[in-house]
């Protein structure tokens, strides 16, 4: 019997039924093996990145967002109201949520794209709490 | 989405679509336009905050 659903299994893979993204728009057509096997003679689990939200709208924002900030700090600096200091460290923020950025368009494995998404946000926060901080 | 980052977003799709209108492309690269204006963004703070500092 395990026999059958694995060679079922193996068909439909070969056949390309298996590896078929959900449509949808976006970034449906990347597939992504999650990394995890179904237990029946090793068969890929497969999962979009589609699943964890379109890839260009969570990255397009966060790439739109770093250009603001970044752009703010610089007009501020020019403006005599933001300390050098403060603009280099938010000059650092900015280049490593775009180094997060990038890092996260090359992924494949879901959790670590995730994770340098996570990243980016937090360094966005972070610079973001600064320019509040200096415009009072 | 704040004002500017809408705009950062509206200036890189219009590049987008020039270049591919350009080179006859059928497809739009979003993110290599956004990719492309955030670096210029950032590397611009760089050097004026660099610039102040010294």
């Amino acid at each position: 019997m395990k026999a059958w659903i694995i060679g079922i299994l193996a068909a439909l893979s070969l056949a390309g039924c298996l590896s078929q993204p959900a449509r949808g728009g976006g970034a449906a057509d990347l597939v992504v093996p999650t990394g995890r096997t179904s237990g029946l003679g090793g068969v890929h689990v497969y999962a979009t990145l589609a699943e964890h939200g379109s890839v260009e709208w969570v990255l397009a924002p966060l790439y739109t967002r770093t250009a603001r900030i970044a752009d703010t700090a610089k007009r501020r600096l020019a403006k005599g109201r933001l300390p050098a200091n403060i603009a280099g460290t938010i000059a650092a923020q900015t280049r490593g949520a775009l180094d997060r950025i990038r890092e996260a368009r090359g992924e494949v494995v879901p959790d670590v794209y995730e994770a340098r998404v996570a990243q980016a946000k937090a360094l966005l926060d972070a610079a973001d709490e600064l320019l509040e901080e200096f415009s009072k | 989405m704040k004002l500017e980052e809408a705009k950062t977003l509206r200036s890189a799709l219009d590049a987008a679509i020039a270049a591919a209108e350009e080179s006859g492309q059928e497809e739009i690269g979003l993110l290599d336009a956004l990719d492309a204006v955030t670096e210029q963004a950032v590397a611009e703070l760089e050097a004026a905050a660099a610039k102040a500092s010294s």
